[in-house]
C-alpha cells in the first residue's frame, strides 16, 4: 500500500530537528487558521521559513481596466496583514554558498512541476525560488527538501539570510584558499542561533576568496569575509579580512573595513558578537533604517568596533567556534574524472563562442569550470533533470548557483568539454555569453514582487533577445559590460554594481502613469563590487533598449585607448549623459502611442495600483513573542498527543513548552540564556519568581510552581491523568508568561 | 517505448486519489503565430473570465527553451501555451481543489485544455493562424507520491485513461506511449488515426 502523505513516506529520512521544525510550522499554520495565532506573528514565522508573499496576495489585481477582487473562497483567512491565505506565494530555498548535488537539482525539478509553474529561478544570492506556491503545500515541500538536506529556514524575514560565496571557490587561480567550508560553518552555526533572532531587519553575509574579483560581492554585504593569510612566527595562518555595514537597497552603503585580519577561529565569535550588538542596538521601528549599515553609520565604525569587542569578550565559550572549522583546511572536492588535455579539434563556431565566454580554466591543471548562462535565472524542470544528468556523467555533485543567476559545473576534464557542450545544448543550456552584456541580471519586478514598479524581467527579456542577436559581432568593449535591472529602488537586481543598471520608477504624463527606468551608470562589479553607479535620469521603459544603444555606441566611439566604462562615464560627466539621453526621455501623448503606457510583456495599461506592502523584512516581531508562539505550538502538540493516547510524549512536550516560554522571557533580560533546562529554571527563579515579576495579580506564584514541579519531578512514567494535568498546567503557565511579557512591555514603553 | 494497453480491472488505489492531473493538446502544423501574441490573449481572458478557474496572472517564460512558454496562472491550475519537448500545445495543469474521483479530474483537465485551445484558436488576434490536433494528447499526473512514473501507476491509471480517451475520441485504435524516465511525472502520450474537431470533442466530452 502506497503512503498517502509525504510525512509518512519520508519518515526516518529527515533529521529529528528538521522534522520538529516542519511540524511546528504546521501547527502554527493550524493556529493561524483558527485565529489562535496573530497574523503579524504568523507572517514572521512563515517568512523565517522562506514562505514569502507575492504580488496580488491582498486579493486584488488591476486587470488593465479596473481593480478586481480575486474571489478566493477563503476570503477571510489571512497568512499575514493584508495577505490572503489562498493567494499564491513564493518559496525561497536557501542554497548555502550555492552548492548543490545532482539529486537536489532533480528535487527542485519535482517541486517546480508539482507545486509551482514548472520553472525554478536562481536568485542573486544563490537561492532558488519557486513561484505561485500555495501555503498549504509548503510543509510537504519542506519535508521533501529536508530529505535531501535542504532547509528553507531563515531564507526570509529578519534573520541571517543565505550565506553566499564565490562559486569557483577552491578551483580559482587567484584565491587565498577555498572559502566554501567557512561559509558552511557560518551557516551551520547561525542557523536558528538565539543571538540571530532579534534583528530589526535581515542580515547578509558573504565569503570571497580574493579581493580583486567580484564573485563574493563583499562590499555590498552586512558582513563579509575575504580570505587572507598572515605569517606569525614563521607560521602561515589562515584568516579573513572582514568588512561590515555594506548593503544595496534604496540607500546603498559600501561596507567598511572592520579588521585587516581575523584568524579563522575568531570568525564565528566575531559574527556572534556583531549579531548581539545589532540585535540590541539596531533600529526596530523604522524598517527603512534597520539594516546593520545604518547602525554602523550612526555609531561610527570605532564605536561599533568597541561595542563588538566588549561583547566578544563577554561571550560564553562555545566549542563549535572551532569544531565547525576543524575540517576546513583539509576540505577538498574530489573530481569524478581524471584531468585531461584540451582537444586539438577547434569545434563548431557555436562551440567556440561558448568556450570563449562560458569556460574558465581551473587552478587544477586539466580541469575547467563551465558556466550555464540562464536567461533571467530561469530553468525548466526538464532542464534541471538534464543538468543533473550532465553533472553525474562529468563532474559528480559539483554544481553551484551563482550571484549572477547562473549555474556552474566545476571539475570538468578539458577533453570532455565538447561532449559537455553537446549535452548541455541538447537541453537548451549551452547559450554563450556568460558574464557578458547579454547575461542580464533581473529581480522579479512587477512579475511577482509586491513592491515592483516596472517590469524588470520584461525589460531583461527584451534586452536579452535584442543583444543576443548581435552579440557575436559586438566589440569586446561592449560585450564585456554588465547590465543589471531592478524593478524598484530596493535594488534586488543589484543595479548599483553593474556598468549599466536600471531600476523601475514611474512618471505621470498627461494624467497617465508611464513605466520608466532610472538609468544608473558606472557601478563596478569587479573587486567585490567596489563602487556604486550614479543615477543619470529616468527613461520610459519602452525607450530603454534605445538608451542602451546610445550609451554603448557613444562609449565605443569616444573611448580613449582602453578606457574603462567607469572612467568613460566619469570623464564625460552626468550633464553630457543626460543630454545624450534627453530625446529618449520624451513620452508621446496617450493618443499618439499607447505602447508607452504599458510595460514590457504586459499589455495592461500601466498602473501602480497593484503595488502592495513588501515582506522583505516582515514586520518586526519581538523575539519574546516568537518564543511564546513557539511554546504555544508545543503545548498544542502535547494536546494532540493526549488525543492519540500518548501520555509520555504529551508530558514531555508540556515540559518543553514551559521551558520555551520561560526561556523567551529570560532572553529579554539575559541574552546568554542557554537551552539547558537547569539554566532556564535557575534563571527563571532568580529573575522572575523571586522578584515576583511573574506573579499573577490573583494567583501569585502558582503558575511558576507548576513549572518548578514538572522540572523537579520529571515526566517519566506519568499516567494519562497526570500527563493531562501537566498539559493543562503548561497551558496556564504559557498564559501567565504572555501576561508577564505584556506587563514588561508596558513598563518598558 | 511503445506499449499497446490491455484493459484491466479498475482498482481503488493511491494513484486513483491523485488530483494534480494535466493534459496537453498539440498545435497543428509547424508554423505558428509569434508566442508573444498569447500574452495579451491571456490577459484578456482574465478580464473576461473566459476559461474556468480563478484566473490570476500571466507568466512569460518565452526566454526559456522548451518550457511552459506563456502561462495563465489560476488558483486551481495553470494554463500554458506550452513548448515542452519542443512542441507547441495548450496545456492545463490542475493544482488544487480537485474532485474526489479520478475520472472527474480527468474530465476536468481535458475539458479545460480543450476549452482553452478552442478559445485560443478562435481568438480574433490569432487570426486563424493556429489550430489544434484532435488525434494526439498527453495526459499525466504531477504527483510523485501517489502516482510515480512506474509500472504500478500505469497498471492503476492506464486503463482508466485509455477508456476515457476511447470514449472521447470514438475509437479503440490508439497508440499509448509511456514516458520512460522514472523521474518525470507519470504521463501517457495518446495518438490515434481518427481526427475530429476541437468543438466536436468538447461536445462529446459533455456527454461523458
Ligand atoms: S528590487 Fe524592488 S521589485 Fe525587485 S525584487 Fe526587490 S523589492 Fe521587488
Amino acid at each position: 500500500m502506497a503512503e498517502r502523505t509525504w510525512k509518512d513516506r519520508l519518515e526516518g529520512e529527515i533529521t529529528g530537528e528538521l522534522t520538529r521544525e516542519i511540524e511546528l510550522f504546521e501547527t502554527q499554520m493550524a493556529h493561524r487558521q483558527t485565529g489562535q495565532l496573530d497574523e503579524k506573528v504568523f507572517a514572521e514565522t512563515r517568512l523565517r521559513r522562506g514562505v514569502y508573499g507575492q504580488r496580488y496576495d491582498n486579493g486584488q489585481r488591476h486587470d488593465g481596466i479596473a481593480k478586481q477582487e480575486l474571489g478566493f473562497s477563503r476570503s477571510k483567512e489571512t497568512k499575514g496583514p493584508e495577505t490572503l491565505w489562498d493567494a499564491p506565494g513564493m518559496l525561497r530555498i536557501k542554497i548555502p554558498w550555492g552548492g548543490m548535488t545532482a539529486r537536489q537539482l532533480e528535487l527542485m525539478a519535482e517541486l517546480a512541476e508539482e507545486y509551482s509553474d514548472r520553472i525554478a529561478h536562481v536568485t542573486t544570492r544563490q537561492d532558488i525560488q519557486l513561484h505561485f506556491i500555495h501555503i498549504d503545500d509548503t510543509p510537504d515541500i519542506m519535508r521533501r527538501l529536508a530529505s535531501v538536506g535542504i532547509t528553507t529556514q531563515e531564507a526570509c524575514g529578519n534573520s541571517i539570510r543565505n550565506v553566499t560565496a564565490c562559486p569557483i571557490s577552491g578551483v580559482c587561480h587567484d584565491e587565498s584558499f577555498d572559502v566554501s567550508p567557512y561559509a558552511e560553518a557560518f551557516k551551520t552555526y547561525f542557523l536558528g542561533h538565539p543571538d540571530a533572532q532579534n534583528f530589526g531587519r535581515k542580515f547578509k553575509a558573504a565569503f570571497s576568496g580574493c579581493e580583486q574579483h567580484a564573485c563574493g560581492l563583499a562590499i555590498m554585504h552586512d558582513m563579509a569575509f575575504i580570505a587572507a593569510y598572515r605569517t606569525v612566527d614563521g607560521v602561515k595562518q589562515r584568516g579573513f579580512k572582514v568588512y561590515v555595514g555594506g548593503g544595496l537597497g534604496a540607500v546603498p552603503h559600501q561596507a567598511q573595513l572592520y579588521e585587516e585580519f581575523v584568524p579563522e577561529h575568531e570568525i564565528l565569535p566575531l559574527g556572534q558578537a556583531m549579531c548581539r550588538v545589532f540585535g540590541r542596538l539596531g533600529e526596530k521601528r523604522n524598517r527603512a533604517r534597520a539594516r546593520l549599515k545604518f547602525l554602523v553609520a550612526k555609531l561610527g565604525l570605532d564605536e561599533f568596533k568597541k561595542l563588538v569587542t566588549e561583547e566578544r569578550a563577554g561571550l560564553p565559550e562555545d566549542s563549535r567556534w572551532t569544531s565547525l572549522l576543524s575540517d576546513a583546511e583539509g576540505f577538498l572536492e574530489t573530481p569524478l574524472r581524471g584531468p585531461s588535455a584540451l582537444s586539438e579539434e577547434p569545434g563548431s563556431v557555436e562551440y567556440q563562442q561558448w568556450f570563449e565566454s562560458n569556460v574558465q580554466m581551473q587552478r587544477q591543471e586539466g580541469y575547467a569550470v563551465v558556466t550555464i548562462a540562464l536567461p533571467l535565472g530561469d530553468l525548466t524542470a526538464d532542464q534541471m533533470r538534464g543538468l543533473a544528468d550532465v553533472a553525474r556523467i562529468y563532474t559528480g555533485d559539483h554544481i553551484r548557483a551563482t550571484v549572477e543567476q547562473n549555474i556552474v559545473l566545476r571539475w570538468i576534464p578539458l577533453s570532455d568539454l565538447p561532449a559537455v557542450y553537446t549535452d548541455l545544448a541538447s537541453h537548451g543550456l549551452a547559450s554563450p555569453g556568460a558574464g557578458t552584456i547579454v547575461d542580464i541580471t533581473a529581480c522579479p519586478g512587477t512579475d511577482t514582487c509586491k513592491l515592483g514598479i516596472s517590469a524588470s524581467r520584461g525589460l531583461a527579456s527584451e534586452l536579452h533577445t535584442k543583444l543576443g542577436a548581435k552579440a557575436a559581432s559586438m566589440d569586446t568593449a561592449i560585450r564585456d559590460l554588465r547590465v543589471k535591472i531592478s524593478g524598484c529602488f530596493n535594488a534586488c537586481g543589484q543595479h548599483h554594481i553593474s556598468d549599466i543598471g536600471f531600476y523601475g520608477v514611474s512618471r505621470k504624463v498627461g494624467g497617465h502613469n508611464v513605466p520608466h527606468f532610472q538609468v544608473v551608470l558606472g557601478g563596478q562589479w569587479s573587486e567585490n563590487a567596489k563602487s556604486f553607479g550614479l543615477a543619470m535620469g529616468a527613461v520610459p521603459s519602452k525607450n530603454i533598449p534605445d538608451a542602451l544603444s546610445v550609451i554603448t555606441e557613444r562609449y565605443l566611439a569616444d573611448r580613449q585607448g582602453d578606457e574603462s566604462f567607469q572612467a568613460f562615464v566619469s570623464r564625460i560627466g552626468k550633464v553630457e549623459i543626460k543630454t545624450m539621453l534627453k530625446e529618449l526621455t520624451q513620452v508621446p501623448g496617450y493618443e499618439v502611442d499607447r505602447s508607452y503606457y504599458s510595460d514590457w510583456a504586459d499589455p495592461r495599461e500601466y498602473s501602480l495600483g497593484d503595488m502592495g506592502i513588501g515582506e522583505c523584512a516582515g514586520a518586526v516581531v519581538a523575539q519574546a513573542e516568537m518564543g511564546l508562539a513557539r511554546s504555544e505550538s508545543e503545548v498544542f502538540e502535547a494536546q494532540v498527543c493526549l488525543d492519540k493516547n500518548d501520555p509520555d510524549r504529551a508530558a514531555a512536550l508540556a515540559y518543553q513548552s514551559m521551558l520555551l516560554a520561560a526561556q523567551a522571557l529570560i532572553r529579554e533580560q539575559n541574552i546568554n540564556i542557554t537551552d539547558e533546562p537547569e539554566h532556564i529554571v535557575s534563571e527563571f527563579r532568580t529573575r522572575f519568581f523571586e522578584t515576583k515579576l511573574f506573579h499573577d495579580p490573583f494567583a501569585g506564584g502558582k503558575f511558576a510552581n507548576y513549572f518548578f514541579r514538572i522540572h523537579d519531578e520529571g515526566v517519566a512514567g506519568l499516567n494519562f491523568h497526570q500527563a493531562h494535568q501537566r498539559v493543562e498546567e503548561a497551558q496556564l503557565f504559557i498564559e501567565a508568561a504572555h501576561s508577564c511579557y505584556a506587563r514588561m512591555s508596558t513598563v518598558s514603553s | 517505448m511503445l506499449r499497446s494497453y490491455e484493459y484491466g480491472l479498475l482498482m481503488s488505489t493511491a494513484a486513483n486519489t491523485a488530483t494534480r492531473l494535466f493534459c496537453k493538446c498539440f498545435a497543428a502544423g509547424d508554423v505558428h503565430p509569434d508566442d508573444a501574441l498569447y500574452i495579451p490573449v491571456f490577459h484578456r481572458w482574465i478580464q473576461e473570465k473566459a476559461v474556468p478557474g480563478l484566473l490570476i496572472d500571466v507568466a512569460d517564460y518565452q526566454h526559456v527553451p522548451q518550457g511552459p512558454n506563456v502561462m495563465l496562472i489560476a488558483h486551481e491550475g495553470h494554463y500554458a501555451m506550452d513548448r515542452t519537448a519542443g512542441r507547441l500545445g495548450m496545456a492545463y495543469h490542475q493544482k488544487r481543489d480537485g474532485a474526489d474521483s479520478f475520472e472527474r479530474n480527468l474530465k476536468t483537465v481535458v475539458s479545460n485544455a480543450l476549452q482553452a485551445a478552442d478559445a485560443m484558436a478562435n481568438d480574433a488576434s490569432i487570426d486563424g493562424a493556429l489550430s489544434f490536433r484532435t488525434d494526439e494528447f498527453v495526459l499525466g499526473v504531477d504527483d510523485r507520491l501517489l502516482a510515480p512514473n512506474n509500472a504500478d501507476t500505469l497498471d492503476q491509471l492506464g486503463p482508466q485513461i485509455q477508456a476515457f480517451f476511447v470514449k472521447l475520441l470514438g475509437t479503440e485504435a490508439m497508440e499509448v506511449q509511456v514516458a520512460s524516465d522514472p523521474r518525470v511525472p507519470f504521463q501517457v502520450h495518446i495518438r490515434t488515426e481518427v481526427t475530429s474537431t476541437v468543438g466536436d470533442l468538447r461536445e462529446r466530452l459533455n456527454t461523458l
